[in-house]
């Protein structure tokens, strides 16, 4: 019997893809955020609304990772944002050779911005990379405030945190304090948007940040 | 589930090396793979996904060892460093208790080394 050293990194299939999306983001001058959030914490109507907000400021596409359907696809086109739908047909999670193909057929030279909303779910897209500048973790209100510590790994791998429904606070025993504390245990430094798609509070700040890092991105 | 993408890369891998590790071909007997705690990797999972995916390969039955790799951190008030203790929920440092620091160490994921036997 003999014992091979391999020292071979596990991720590598899928980090090769995401070196890929990463050249070709750099390439075109495009930022990429990747959503990560429950099934209903509200991204999809967080990125209708964002669509409304940014008007002609920012340039965006989306790339809508779901499991089934294009039902979200079709509801940005709604709103005039160009989205295509990357179906994982089962997985939980959108793996980075999937996200490269969609980035590819995107008009990415007449964009500032992609977003990748990931397929709903707190765990397994946290774990893998798929060329993107930051991940932006979604919590909503109706799900409670200690999300960030039962689900910490996707807090600690994420650039901001987005806190959405803060319309419902007041019907809700859901303590915000309690829950920007759980927030901070996980990753100390990392900003928080309250926000709310229903009365677009908070959207400003939101905006404003996302324009900020997009400039940033063409003038690299 | 994701142990089960992961797992197909880890099996991919132990073949490829398995396949380049001489003339004579190989069977594998076992498989060390270091795992960081920071990894939402469920040990039964890829233990599971590894015993299905293997089957019919040349590390069909060979025996799957899981290293774990702790959570390491640095204080950025303290200048602390070490290893973090307990389920790891966010850096903590272990001296002062701050919770400004970065966390160093726990992300890994690698298989490690692969042991195999000549193919009778």
């Amino acid at each position: 019997m003999s014992e091979i050293k391999v020292y071979r990194n596990l991720m590598g299939a899928n980090d090769v893809w995401a070196e890929k999306c990463r050249g070709l983001l750099k390439e075109k001058k495009v930022l990429m955020l990747n959503f990560i959030g429950s099934p209903g914490c509200g991204k999809t109507t967080f990125l209708e609304k964002t669509a409304e907000a940014l008007g002609k400021k920012v340039r965006f596409a989306v790339l809508e990772g779901d499991v089934e359907t294009t039902r979200d696809a079709e509801r940005l086109h709604a709103v005039q944002v160009i989205a295509y739908q990357l179906i994982t047909g089962g997985a939980c999670h959108l793996s980075a050779k999937l996200v490269y193909h969609g980035l590819r057929d995107l008009p990415l030279n007449d964009l500032d911005v992609v977003i990748v909303e990931n397929v709903g779910n707190m765990v397994c897209p946290a774990e893998f990379d798929i060329g993107e500048h930051m991940k932006v973790a979604f919590l909503s209100v109706t799900e409670g405030e200690d999300k960030p510590i039962k689900y910490p790994s996707l807090f600690r791998e994420s650039g901001a945190v987005v806190l959405t429904k803060t319309d419902l606070l007041p019907h809700l025993r859901f303590d915000l304090a309690a829950c920007m504390g759980y927030v901070k245990q996980v990753n100390s430094a990392v900003p928080v948007f309250e926000i709310s798609s229903f009365t677009a509070s908070g959207f400003s700040q939101w905006i404003d940040w996302i324009s900020g890092l997009a400039r940033h991105e063409k003038t690299a | 589930m994701h142990e089960f993408s992961i797992c197909q890369g880890l099996v991919e891998a132990i073949i490829a090396e398995a396949a380049a590790a001489g003339p004579v071909s190989k069977r594998v007997v076992r498989a060390r793979v270091k795992v960081g705690d920071l990894r939402q990797i469920v040990p039964d999972t890829l233990q599971f996904a590894y015993e299905t995916l293997t089957k019919d390969t040349c590390a069909d039955s060979s025996v799957l060892e899981i290293v774990r790799a702790p959570a390491t951190g640095v204080c950025a008030l303290c200048a602390w460093e070490g290893e973090l203790q307990g389920p790891v929920i966010g850096f903590i440092c272990a001296k002062c208790g701050a919770i400004e620091g970065k966390l160093t160490g726990g992300r890994e994921l690698f298989l490690e080394s692969i042991e195999v036997v000549d193919n009778e």
